[in-house]
């Protein structure tokens, strides 16, 4: 039983959020650009609900500097809301557990409206109402991304 | 900091552009035997044109240059450039960035101003080892010095985000400006080099009210549909008004990928 309290896979959660990387910057088509889901975030979050000990706000920080990167950002900005969600998430994990899917999906969703506050207040860009899409997208698709990645982490034993 | 997290990360760009290449290298593949003679038949006529056009060009640049001298100023060198292409990936929605794979190895520098084959694009906003950031015109953050070919009136144009007009701005009502004008960079300011189309004014509204005119400008540059892009090398120095040679322009190619 030794052998179960060895934390393992740490390489399938950077693989993870790697690939929710590569999502995030595929182009779609025109129309379709404010509906792209918070890929990154959505990742993270769900390491965070289930392996609190592995994927913490120091994880998040990392990741969310690489996206600042990424997508052209200001430094840090939302290495700072990446952070505070996750943090968010590490205080009540244990209920957000409990919760059935949907209940799930919506609690994440204010926490994906606060990256985007944070974000909005913190630069200075003209935003429309389509600012907010990415966060309704996003709750909408929680379910499937959420069950895809339970899959992933019970097939290669991530813990 | 910015530019070694960027060098780190690139291969996650590079990955995400691939299945939009794939795309473009198998429909370039797959083209046909007519489509291609097509397209090579206008190459050719446009090729032609250009040519006959340059011959005209050099002999005015030749009568320029003489008028120069008359005068007593100095002649500027021709810019030389380099080719980059874009890496197909999405930025932020909200900014209009786009990332090109030319980096640090090709000597970009930040505020390298960036042309398409109609105009000015915009600027190097941050460079990594193998990629550079560049700002659109379009981006709110963007401002660029210009000035009506028609009379000379510099003013500056700034963006105003996706898919809206780029805007001319701090012009009095009596200014002389009229829609279809065209306007040039001015140089001025030192980032962008002189006479390189900015864009075309496509509407003047005058608000009651309001100190300045409200100048819309189309830009001249294919923002959304460019795939290569043209990087401005620094002048390696004001010429010797001496010399002829100078009229042979260079330019510079890096490898096709």
């Amino acid at each position: 039983m030794a052998r179960m309290d060895k934390s393992q896979g740490g390489l399938i959660i950077v693989m993870s959020v790697l690939l929710a990387m590569v999502l995030m910057l595929i182009p779609l088509p025109e129309g379709l650009r404010f509906y792209r889901p918070e890929w990154v975030l959505l990742t993270l979050m769900y390491w965070a609900m289930a392996l609190p000990q592995r994927v913490g706000v120091g994880y998040a920080w990392v990741v969310g500097l690489f996206m600042d990167v990424l997508l052209g950002g200001s430094l840090g900005i939302l290495a700072f809301a990446y952070a505070l969600v996750i943090y968010l998430i590490l205080n009540s994990h244990l209920q957000l557990r409990q919760f059935p899917l949907w209940q799930q999906a919506l609690s994440l969703m204010s926490l994906i409206l606060l990256v985007h506050v944070v974000t909005v207040v913190m630069t200075t860009r003209m935003t429309g109402w389509h600012a907010w899409l990415p966060a309704i997208v996003s709750t909408v698709l929680w379910p499937v991304i959420y069950i895809f990645l339970r899959g992933v982490r019970r097939t290669f034993h991530v813990r | 900091m910015r530019s070694h997290l960027a060098t780190i990360i690139y291969p996650v760009q590079l990955i995400a552009s691939f299945p939009s290449d794939i795309g473009d290298w198998t429909s370039e593949y797959f083209q046909s035997r007519r489509e291609l003679k097509e397209q090579n038949d206008s190459f050719k006529a446009t090729q032609l044109l250009n040519a006959v056009r340059l011959q005209r060009l050099q002999a005015l640049e030749r009568e320029n240059m003489r008028l120069h001298r008359l005068l007593g100023s100095s002649f500027r060198l021709p810019e030389r450039v380099l080719v980059a292409e874009l890496l197909t990936i999405d930025s932020d929605p909200f900014s209009q960035q786009i990332v090109i794979n030319r980096g640090n190895q090709y000597d970009i520098f930040e505020g390298q101003p960036v042309l398409d084959a109609s105009g000015v694009m915009g600027q190097v906003m941050s460079v990594s080892r193998f990629s550079s950031r560049v700002i659109l015109l379009t981006d709110p953050s963007h401002a660029i010095p210009v000035q009506v070919n028609r009379n000379g009136l510099r003013s500056i144009v700034t963006g105003r985000g996706l898919a809206e007009p780029l805007q001319l701005e701090h012009l009095p009502y009596n200014a002389d400006v009229r829609v279809g004008d065209s306007l040039v960079t001015s140089g001025l300011g030192g980032r962008f080099p002189v006479g390189y189309p900015v864009g075309t004014i496509s509407a003047i509204t005058r608000p009651a009210g309001k100190p300045f005119a409200n100048i819309k400008v189309v830009p001249a540059a294919d923002l959304s549909t460019s795939r290569e892009v043209l990087l401005v090398l620094p002048r390696v120095d004001e010429i010797d008004m001496a010399s002829e040679e100078v009229l042979t322009e260079e330019i510079e190619v890096g490898e096709p990928e």
